[in-house]
């Protein structure tokens, strides 16, 4: 058997595997670095503090120099060619465009595979240039004190609500990963941070 | 892993639909661990078992020719679907607010007397 063969087999088995971990609870279950980890939902109080920190490193920037809000970093980027707005007015352009190849999908019947196929490369093109936008202006506009004070936010969150499993007594426990934020800031994989900031985001990104 | 498809290839799952089916009845089967404070992923996955099981109650009633499992199965062309449904269901909606106005402007100034004619103003415009 080949690897290529090898290689469709597992693909196909993972299409039929179902992840009912990730809605059996208001948590997240993920390994990284060799830890079995998991981001859960923060309570009000905590959220609370959050935006306390927040709003006090918000104000902090504000006091720094050569900061920037969103509105003026825009301007300046602006001033220099690089247009955020014209960005954003690129990608509803795209998404028009997505719309237009679903109105030529839908239609297509189960035996048209072909045609299903080059339409949904098509649609694959457009997201990969839509995420391209997307990268470019969150690299462009994460200077701002805006974006600073709300990547502020969700780290904060992050050092409370990412913990780890430990056995004891033949039990599983689950403590937090960091002792406290000043930890979380100090942690030197940049892999765990990235990860359990990715799955806090999901976690609560529609609820916050 | 892309969370979304992963959400949306649960959704779609008989053994989630069955559950969610005996739960519209208020049976009271809890579906999570948690009653409350549901995570963004678990408000996606409703949203989700709600659009799969309309999606599956047309498909058996053979709403469309334009709906089959296999379209259902394929997230792009299910996205598809979902649009073109949409479309469909907004311009069913101006019609039926269209046909609506003409009726209450016939009413008003009494399109009875035969020979008659009448100037009205009827917006048809979308809004």
């Amino acid at each position: 058997m080949s690897n290529q063969h090898i290689a469709e087999i597992i693909k196909e088995m993972e299409s039929d595997i179902l992840r009912p971990d990730l809605i059996q609870d208001n948590k997240l279950h993920f390994s990284c670095n060799n830890m079995v980890l998991r981001v859960r939902m923060p309570n009000q109080l905590e959220l609370l503090k959050a935006t306390e920190k927040k709003n006090e490193y918000e104000i902090q920037l504000l006091n720094r120099e050569n900061t920037l809000t969103l509105k003026q970093l825009k301007k300046t980027l602006k001033e220099k060619g690089i247009d955020i707005s014209k960005m954003e007015a690129d990608i509803i352009k795209l998404d028009e465009k997505s719309l237009l190849i679903y109105d030529k999908l839908v239609k297509k019947q189960d035996t048209e595979t072909e045609a299903i196929e080059s339409d949904k490369k098509e649609l694959e093109d457009i997201k990969k240039e839509k995420n391209e936008i997307l990268d470019e202006i969150s690299k462009r506009i994460s200077p701002s004190i805006d974006i600073q004070a709300e990547n502020y936010y969700v780290s904060y969150l992050t050092s409370i609500c990412t913990e780890k499993s430990i056995e004891e007594e033949n039990n599983v426990i689950w403590k937090s990963l960091w002792e406290s934020f000043d930890d979380y800031l100090k942690e030197e994989s940049s892999d765990l941070k990235f990860y359990s900031m990715g799955y806090l985001t999901q976690l609560m990104m529609k609820v916050k | 892993m892309n969370i979304n498809t992963e959400l949306r290839k649960l959704a779609r799952n008989q053994y989630w639909q069955a559950l969610y089916n005996t739960n519209k009845d208020n049976s009271g089967i809890q579906l999570f661990k948690n009653n409350s404070d549901l995570s963004s992923v678990q408000v996606e996955f409703l949203q989700w078992l709600n659009i799969y099981n309309i999606l599956y109650t047309e498909l058996a009633q053979k709403e469309s020719n334009l709906l089959t499992e296999k379209v259902i199965q394929d997230d792009e062309r299910c996205n598809a679907y979902l649009y073109y449904r949409k479309q469909k269901i907004e311009q069913e909606w101006f019609e039926h607010q269209r046909d609506k106005k003409i009726d209450e402007a016939k009413a008003k100034h009494n399109f009875k007397k035969e020979g008659s004619v009448s100037v009205i103003d009827v917006d048809l415009r979308r809004k």
